[in-house]
Formats: C-alpha cells, sequence, structure tokens
C-alpha cells in the first residue's frame, strides 16, 4: 500500500529519507540535508511536515520521541526497503542514462 | 495616535501568495497582525521587525476557525521548532512570523500546490456545496409546506433532519479517528476527541434538543394538542445553537449565547403550551386544509397529530401520513385501501349508517363528492366515520359502494 502512494520519491524525500538513517528533529532533518548536499537542497518546514506526515501515514518512518515542542523521528523498515528501492531506481535511470550519454560523447569527439 | 487597525481582507485558499504578500507589506509600515476573524484582519502598532508566512491547512477538524486541530498543532511545533512563531488562524489559513527573513515554508512546488488543491476544494464545500445543499433543503421543505405533502411526509422529514446532521458528523469524527489510528496512540486518540468538542457540541446539542422536542411534543399529542409548526422549532434552535458556538471565539461569550438560545427555546416552548388547544387545531386547519381528529384512544378511533389509527382486534391501521402504506393488508380489510384525514366539514350528503363504538358512521354520496374538485385526484370513493359534527375519519374504499354494501362491511368490522 505504502509503495503505491510513493512509488517515486521526490529529491527532498528521498534526502529526507536518507538522513533518517539516524534518528533526528525537524531542524535536525534541515541542516543535515543541507550538509549533506552542501547547501544545495532547501527544506522549508511547511514541506518538510508535509513529507513527515505522509511518510508517517505510510509507516515508512516513525516517531521516537516527544521532548516539548521537538519530535524525533527515524526511518523504519519499510522505509529502508523504500529508500533501497529508489536508489535501484535511480542507479537505472543512470545507467539508461549512461548509454546516451556515452553515445554522444563518442559523437561530440567525431565532431571535433 | 491610532494603535489599533481593522481591515478588510476577504482571501480564499487561492489567494494565499497575495495575503502573505499583503501582511508583509503592512508589517514594513509597522502594522503587525493580531487577529483574523472573517474577511477582517487585525493589526496593531509597533515596532517589531518581522517577516510574515502563510499557511493553508489540510484539515479543518477542530470544528473551531480559530482552534488549532491536533494535526495543525503537530504543525504548528514543527514550525516554531524550526524558528517560525504562530500568530494566529482562521478557517483554512494559519500564520507565522520569523524575525528575520528565512526560508518560504514550502520549498516543493508539487507538494504545495497538492494542499492548495485539497483547501480550495475544502473551502469549495462550506462556501458553496453546504449552503446548496440547505437552501435545496429549506426549498424541499417550502415546496411540502405549499403542495400539503407536509401533512404526508412531515414525520419522515423530521426524522431526517434530526439524524442527518448527527449521523454526519459522527462519520467524519469515526473518518478521522481511522484514518489516524495508525499514527495516535490511544491518549492521543482522547486528546483529540477533546479537541474535536466543537463538533461534538453539534452533535450533543441536536441530540439534545431532538430528545426534548420529543418529550414535549409526546406530552403535547398526549392532551391532544397540535401544533403543526412545533416540530421545526427544535432543530431550527438546534442550528442556531450550534452555529453560534462554532463561530464565536470567546468561551465566555459561547456560553452567554449557549443560555439566551435555550432560553428562547424554553421560552417558545412555554409559548406552544399556553396557546389555546382549538386555536392550534384551527391554525392545523387553516394550513392544511384538513380537519384534525381528537377522539378518546379507548374507542379505538385517535389521532396522534398526523398519523390515523383504526383499531380491531388488536391490529392497527396507519393512515395520515401514509395514504398507502398499511400494516393491514387487503385481506385483513378488503375494503380499506386508505386512511386519511377528511378535509370536509359539514355533514351535508351524508346518511347515517350506523354507530360504531360510541361513533356515528355515515356514508356521503358519492356523485356529490366526485362533483366536488376536492382532493380526491382517484376514483376511489370514501367510506366516512364521523366521530362527532367537526371531527371526522374518512376511508378510502375501492369501486363503487353502495349503502348495503358499506353496511355489510361495518357489519363485518364490528363482528
Amino acid at each position: 500500500m505504502a509503495r503505491k502512494k510513493l512509488e517515486t520519491l521526490s529529491e527532498q524525500m528521498y534526502y529526507v529519507l536518507l538522513v533518517l538513517r539516524e534518528e533526528m528533529c525537524g531542524s535536525q532533518i534541515v541542516e543535515a540535508i543541507l550538509t549533506l548536499t552542501n547547501q544545495r537542497v532547501h527544506l522549508g518546514p511547511g514541506t518538510l511536515y508535509t513529507i513527515l506526515a505522509q511518510f508517517e501515514e505510510a509507516m515508512v518512518i516513525k516517531e521516537t520521541k516527544v521532548e516539548g515542542r521537538k519530535r524525533s523521528y527515524q526511518i523504519s523498515e519499510e522505509g529502508n526497503r523504500l529508500l533501497l528501492s529508489e536508489y535501484k531506481r535511480l542507479l537505472q535511470m543512470i545507467a539508461d542514462s549512461d548509454r546516451w550519454v556515452n553515445n554522444y560523447d563518442e559523437k561530440e569527439d567525431c565532431t571535433i | 495616535m491610532m494603535k489599533k487597525k481593522i481591515v478588510l481582507f476577504r482571501a480564499h485558499a487561492k489567494d494565499k501568495a497575495a495575503l502573505q504578500y499583503y501582511l508583509n507589506e503592512m508589517a514594513q509600515k509597522g502594522w503587525h497582525l493580531i487577529h483574523i476573524d472573517g474577511s477582517f484582519l487585525l493589526f496593531d502598532k509597533r515596532d517589531e521587525e518581522a517577516c510574515y508566512y502563510c499557511e493553508l491547512s489540510e484539515d479543518f477538524e477542530s470544528g473551531n476557525p480559530f482552534k488549532l486541530s491536533l494535526e495543525e498543532e503537530k504543525r504548528k511545533q514543527l514550525y516554531e521548532e524550526m524558528g517560525y512563531d504562530f500568530v494566529c488562524k482562521f478557517m483554512l489559513f494559519q500564520i507565522y512570523k520569523s524575525k528575520v527573513k528565512k526560508e518560504d515554508l514550502h520549498t516543493d512546488p508539487h507538494l504545495e500546490a497538492m494542499l492548495i488543491e485539497k483547501s480550495i476544494k475544502r473551502e469549495n464545500f462550506y462556501e458553496f456545496y453546504l449552503p446548496l445543499i440547505l437552501m435545496l433543503g429549506v426549498a424541499f421543505i417550502m415546496f411540502c409546506f405549499a403542495s400539503n405533502l407536509l401533512l404526508v411526509l412531515s414525520n419522515n422529514i423530521m426524522l431526517l433532519f434530526y439524524l442527518v446532521v448527527p449521523i454526519f458528523l459522527i462519520c467524519q469524527y469515526v473518518t478521522v479517528i481511522k484514518k489516524r489510528k495508525k499514527t495516535l496512540t490511544l491518549p492521543q486518540q482522547v486528546k483529540s476527541i477533546i479537541r474535536q468538542t466543537q463538533s461534538m457540541y453539534f452533535v450533543l446539542a441536536t441530540i439534545l434538543l431532538m430528545i426534548v422536542y420529543y418529550l414535549i411534543h409526546y406530552y403535547d399529542m398526549k392532551n391532544g394538542n397540535t401544533n403543526i409548526l412545533f416540530p421545526f422549532i427544535g432543530p431550527l434552535f438546534g442550528f442556531i445553537l450550534c452555529f453560534g458556538i462554532y463561530r464565536l471565539k470567546s468561551k465566555m461569550m459561547r456560553i452567554i449565547y449557549s443560555i439566551v438560545v435555550v432560553f428562547i427555546f424554553v421560552f417558545s416552548c412555554f409559548l406552544s403550551f399556553s396557546l389555546n388547544s382549538d386555536a392550534k387545531v384551527e391554525y392545523a386547519n387553516s394550513i392544511f386544509s384538513k380537519q384534525v381528529m381528537q377522539t378518546d384512544t379507548t374507542k379505538g378511533i385517535y389521532n396522534q397529530e398526523t398519523s390515523l389509527f383504526l383499531k380491531k382486534e388488536g391490529v392497527y391501521v396507519d393512515g395520515g401520513d401514509h395514504f398507502f402504506d398499511y400494516t393491514l393488508t387487503q385481506s385483513d380489510f378488503p375494503f380499506v385501501i386508505g386512511v386519511a384525514l377528511a378535509a370536509y366539514q359539514t355533514k351535508e350528503d351524508l346518511t347515517l349508517l350506523d354507530t360504531y363504538q360510541g361513533c356515528d358512521v355515515y356514508i356521503r354520496d358519492t356523485s356529490a363528492l366526485l362533483a366536488e374538485d376536492m382532493d380526491v385526484d382517484f376514483d376511489y370513493v370514501p367510506f366516512l366515520i364521523i366521530v362527532d359534527d367537526t371531527h371526522f375519519l374518512e376511508v378510502y374504499t375501492s369501486g363503487d359502494i353502495d349503502k348495503a354494501r358499506a353496511r355489510a362491511i361495518i357489519d363485518d368490522w364490528q363482528r
């Protein structure tokens, strides 16, 4: 069921899942993604909340603790499977693209 | 110097960006938002650096336009953790602010678009479809009034009126709990129930008024009184009460408002009782052009507002508001195909047949009846049981019926 809804992940969803291999709260997730992507991927709180709510509903992540306003989350087994499957899908996309890039490079070389 | 300012700003879900832009523009001029109520924005003049962010709610389950639901509370906690402070909420909008300019609330246009789409659907429901359904409902009741169908359907309509609102709200509530069962622990579910008190107020107030109405109405009917408009009082006040509770922000105002509405309700009930019974019957007759019977139940024939019952050996024929829907079959009573309140005021053209349990029983000249343009739009001939000078029961029969046949029927019935 979860897979159907989250069949493919957006870039921000993927990174949220990736950093949640460790237990983190909201602000830590944003910081971790900024560090991991070298400040490339920014995450607004609205987007983060929507992603977390979707993941939680699909049981891809679980809430681990609540300390005052801070809620911490961590990836679940289902989430690990989803992350791995998405990783493989991305690799497949890169492999498919590689054939085109190699051909393109060869053509470029010939032109030169 | 003016410290506060109220501005009229009608924002829809699709105007989220416009509202956010307007709030920031006002903030630059030193006007900071305090509160939103309907189309009015309340600003306060103060020296403060703030950047405003506008967010749309996905759910509206708290039932209070100013109160955050459990989901919204979770959202607020996350925002506050990330440095965005909650300002206020009204309906679909939640306003946050930060002291310095920060990342916009949404960085994924696709997710934001989905959120806006959901909110617009919800807004359309509350602002278009719900009023439309209510208007159609009122139009239907008016139509029933105009066409005298209310006499036939009144009890059923009232039942629907009473049941639809609570059933709808209970279903909504159950759906929410079901949806969240995966993520909420039992204490959180209990908290969620408490959070939904506004919705529960609505259900409880409607059910309470429904019970009160039935108790009073039952007592009223037991005394032979009939007030056709009375059934509307309960649901009407229920609606007014719930709408006010839902709309008012202050707890004290809600309590005062509830007391006033309940007082008016009780007062109207008192007025209803104090009305003369005959005046009520006359009023009912003037609305429906129907004569209402008031007889002793021990005679076997009695009236319960719009329902008539014929009793024979413990078997009841329910008529009045169910013209062709009986517990008796034709084999039980071959001649009876309908029982209705009669519309006639006099005993002209009637021939006395017999008396039945203290009631004079007449038969009417069929040709005279059919010549009159009364509400007999089928070829059935009425067989009349006169109870007293002004009130009588009309039993429709199939085919032609002569005096001898009527007599045989009476004999059969009395046997």
